[in-house]
C-alpha cells in the first residue's frame, strides 16, 4: 500500500564548479492524504530543493519519487505538467506571480493551460480572489499590490484548478505577522477541507499548528514528530 | 495552441517593451520596404526599357556598314553601302516585310525666328512601316512625292512642339520650314514614341531620301538599311538572307568575312533583359540580405527576452503549461513583432516605391503579390528565428527557470 507522497533514498547534486554538491543526501518521507506536515530546518539545508521535487518542478538525481502512486522519473514531460497542473498548487516564498499580467490573470492563468473556456475561468478567478478578500485587487498587476495581498493572489493561483496537494515554500517568510496569520489560516483551512498540505517554514508558531514536523538537516531527515494535540484537527492521516 | 489567451499574452508580451519591440521590428521594416522597393523600381524599369524597344518594332533588323567584331565596329568601312545596293537586296530576301535605307545627318530646322537642331533621316515611305510610326497630325510623304522628290517633311513630336510650341494638336501641317535653309512643306506630325535609352526619339524629322540626295546630302552613302521581318519567328531566316544577299551584292567571296552588320531588336532586347533581370536579382539579393539582417535582429531580442525572462518561464510551467505551450507562446510574439514589421515595411516600401519612381520618372507601383510574398517571409523568418530561443525556453525544467538570477 504506498503513500500519497512517496519518497525513498531521494538525493539531489548540484553542479558546483568541478564537482557536485549534494543539496539532498538520502530523504526517506511518506505523507498520506490529509495530512498537514510543515518541513523546518536550517537556512541552506535543503528545504526548497526537497519542496521542487515534490512539487515536480526539479528532477531528483538518485533514489525514487512516487507521487499518487506513480513513479516520476518514469513520466514524459507532458505527464509532469499535467501532474502540476491538476494534482499540485505551489505557493512560492517569492510570489513568483508573472509581473505582466493581472492578479486576475495570474490566477486564470493555470486554467488557460488546463484549457478552462474563459467565461468560467474568469468566474472561478474571481470568486477566489473574492474568497481571498482581495477581489477589488483583481485588475491591479503584482508591483501594485503589497506583499501580502500578491502572497494571496499566489495562493488562489495555486488552488485556481482545486488541486488535493497544496506545497507552500515559507509562505509567510516575507510578509508581517497579521499578514502571514491569514496566509496561514488559509492554508489551515484548505486543510481542514480535505487538502493534503506542506509547508516549510522557520517559525516555531507555524510549525506550531501542523500536525506534524518534518526536520531537514544537512540534506538528511534528521527527525519527523507527528503531535496528536495540535489544534488544526483536519481529517487526520490515512486518506488514499 | 493558438487560443485567444496566448494570442493576448503574446500581444501584451509585445507592447509592454514598446521600445523594445519596436527596436526590435526596425529591422524587419528596413528589409521588407528594401525588397519591396528594390523589386517593383526594378520591374517598373525593365518594363519601361522593354516597352521603349518594343515601341521600335520587335521585327525590326538594322544593317549597319562596317564589320562586328568582338571589340565592336572596324571602321573603316572597306565597303560602303549604296542606295543601289538597297534596291538590289529588297528584291533578294522573302522573308523581309518592308525595308527602308536612312541617311542620317543633324539639320537646323527653322521656322519663323524659332530653330532647332534636329537629327534627319532622309528615307523612304516604307520607314513608317518598318519602324512602326504613327502619325498624330497628316501623313507620310507619299510614294509619289518621294519620286517627284518633292520637298515633304515629318516631324517627330519634339520636333513640332520645339518649332510650333507644344499646343495640341501643333497645327503645323502645311507649314513651310526651313531645313538647312531650304524650304520644306511639313506634311505629317508623328505620335510621341518616348525616349530610348538616352535618345529621344521624337527629336526626329523625315524627309524622301531622292530630295535630299539632290540637295540636302548630295549624293552619300547609306547609314543604315531598316528591315523589319515578316514575323518575330522568322527574324532569323530574314537575318541569314540578308547577310547572303548583301555579301553576294558586295562582291564578296561566300563566306568571307562581311562588311557589315545585322543587328535584331530581339538581340538587343533579350541583351537588355538579361542585364535587368540579373539587376533586379541582384537589388533582390541585397534587399533579402537586409531581411536576413532584420530576422537576425529578432532572434537576439527573443534570446535577450527569454534570457529576461526566464523565471516567468519557470512560473508558467509551473502553474502546469506544457513544453508546446512556452513554445507556441514565443513563437506566437515573434510572428506578431515580425508581422508588425512586415505591415509596417510595406507601407514604407510602397511610399519609398511611389516617390522613388515620380524620381525616376517610372510608372511604379508596389504590387499585391510582391506585398503579400515579403509579409509571408517575414512571418517566416519570425517563425524560423523566433523559434530557437522558444525551443531552449521550452527545455528548462521549471526550478532551473525560477532559480535564475
Ligand atoms: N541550482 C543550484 N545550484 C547550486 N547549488 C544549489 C542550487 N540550488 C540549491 N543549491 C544549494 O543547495 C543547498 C540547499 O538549498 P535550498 O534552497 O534547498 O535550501 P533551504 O533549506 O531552502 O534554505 P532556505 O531556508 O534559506 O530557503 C544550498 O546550499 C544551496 O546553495
Ligand atoms: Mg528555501
Amino acid at each position: 500500500m504506498s503513500a500519497f507522497i512517496e519518497l525513498e533514498g531521494v538525493t539531489k547534486g548540484f553542479p558546483v564548479g568541478g564537482g557536485v554538491y549534494p543539496a539532498l543526501r538520502g530523504i526517506d518521507l511518506a505523507v498520506e492524504r490529509g495530512e498537514f506536515v510543515a518541513v523546518t530546518g536550517p537556512s541552506g539545508h535543503g528545504k526548497s530543493t526537497l519542496m521542487s521535487i515534490i512539487g515536480v518542478l526539479d528532477r531528483p538525481t538518485g533514489g525514487r519519487y512516487r507521487l499518487e502512486g506513480v513513479e516520476v522519473a518514469g513520466l514524459s514531460e507532458d505527464a509532469m505538467a499535467r501532474l502540476r497542473s491538476r494534482t499540485i498548487g505551489f505557493v512560492f516564498q517569492g510570489f513568483h506571480l508573472v509581473p505582466t499580467l493581472t492578479a486576475l490573470e495570474n490566477v486564470e492563468l493555470p486554467m488557460v493551460y488546463a484549457r478552462v473556456p474563459p467565461a468560467e475561468r474568469r468566474r472561478r478567478a474571481q470568486a477566489l480572489l473574492e474568497w481571498a478578500g482581495i477581489g477589488e485587487h483583481a485588475r491591479q498587476r503584482p508591483v501594485q499590490m503589497s506583499g501580502g495581498e500578491q502572497q494571496r493572489v499566489a495562493i488562489c493561483r495555486a488552488l485556481a484548478l482545486d488541486p488535493p496537494l497544496i506545497l507552500a515554500d515559507e509562505p509567510t517568510g516575507n510578509l508581517d505577522s497579521h499578514s502571514g496569520r491569514v496566509v496561514l489560516d488559509q492554508l489551515a483551512g484548505l486543510n481542514a477541507e480535505g487538502r493534503t498540505v506542506v509547508l516549510v517554514t522557520h517559525d516555531p508558531t507555524v510549525a506550531a499548528r501542523a500536525r506534524r514536523e518534518v526536520h531537514i538537516f544537512d540534506g538528511r531527515v534528521e527527525w519527523d514528530r507527528r503531535r496528536p494535540d495540535a489544534p488544526s484537527a483536519a481529517g487526520g492521516a490515512g486518506g488514499g | 495552441m493558438v487560443s485567444a489567451a496566448g494570442l493576448g499574452m503574446a500581444l501584451r508580451a509585445v507592447l509592454v517593451n514598446r521600445l523594445r519591440s519596436l527596436l526590435t521590428i526596425l529591422g524587419v521594416v528596413i528589409g521588407v520596404a528594401a525588397v519591396i522597393a528594390l523589386t517593383s523600381l526594378g520591374r517598373a524599369t525593365t518594363s519601361r526599357v522593354e516597352s521603349t524597344v518594343e515601341g521600335l518594332g520587335t521585327n525590326l533588323l538594322v544593317v549597319s556598314p562596317g564589320a562586328a567584331t568582338a571589340t565592336g565596329f572596324v571602321s573603316p568601312q572597306q565597303a560602303p553601302i549604296t542606295l543601289a545596293q538597297e534596291q538590289a537586296l529588297q528584291a533578294a530576301v522573302p522573308a523581309v516585310d518592308a525595308m527602308a535605307p536612312v541617311i542620317t545627318t543633324a539639320a537646323t530646322l527653322a521656322y519663323g525666328s524659332t530653330s532647332a537642331t534636329v537629327p534627319t533621316e532622309a528615307t523612304t515611305v516604307d520607314i513608317a512601316r518598318v519602324r512602326n510610326l504613327r502619325l498624330a497630325e497628316g501623313s507620310f510623304f507619299s510614294p509619289a512625292a518621294q519620286a517627284a522628290g518633292a520637298a515633304d517633311i515629318v516631324l517627330g513630336a519634339q520636333a513640332a512642339a520645339d518649332l510650333f510650341g507644344s499646343s495640341d494638336p501643333p497645327g503645323a501641317v502645311g507649314a513651310t520650314v526651313e531645313v538647312n535653309g531650304l524650304p520644306f512643306t511639313v506634311v505629317g506630325v508623328l505620335a510621341p514614341l518616348g525616349q530610348s535609352g538616352a535618345t529621344n526619339q521624337d527629336l526626329s524629322a523625315f524627309v524622301p531620301i531622292t530630295t535630299a540626295m539632290g540637295e540636302l546630302t548630295g549624293p552619300a552613302d547609306l547609314s543604315a538599311i531598316y528591315a523589319s521581318a515578316r514575323s518575330a519567328g522568322e527574324m532569323a531566316l530574314a537575318t541569314a538572307e540578308i547577310d547572303a544577299a548583301l555579301t553576294a551584292i558586295q562582291g564578296l567571296a561566300p563566306g568571307s568575312a562581311p562588311d557589315f552588320t545585322v543587328t535584331s531588336q530581339t538581340q538587343v532586347l533579350s541583351t537588355l533583359n538579361t542585364v535587368t533581370a540579373e539587376l533586379t536579382t541582384f537589388l533582390g539579393a541585397i534587399a533579402g540580405i537586409s531581411l536576413l539582417v532584420g530576422g537576425i535582429g529578432i532572434m537576439n531580442i527573443m534570446l535577450v527576452s527569454v534570457t529576461e525572462r526566464t523565471r516567468e518561464i519557470g512560473i508558467r510551467k509551473a502553474v502546469g503549461a506544457r513544453r508546446a505551450d512556452i513554445l507556441s507562446q514565443f513563437v506566437l510574439e515573434a510572428v506578431l513583432l515580425s508581422l508588425a514589421g512586415g505591415v509596417l515595411g510595406v507601407a514604407v516600401g510602397s511610399l519609398i516605391t511611389l516617390l522613388g519612381g515620380r524620381a525616376l520618372g517610372v510608372a511604379a507601383s508596389p504590387s499585391a503579390s510582391s506585398d503579400l510574398v515579403a509579409l509571408a517571409f517575414s512571418v517566416a523568418v519570425g517563425v524560423v528565428f523566433g523559434a530557437y530561443p522558444a525551443v531552449r525556453a521550452s527545455r528548462l525544467m521549471p526550478m532551473q527557470a525560477l532559480r535564475y538570477e
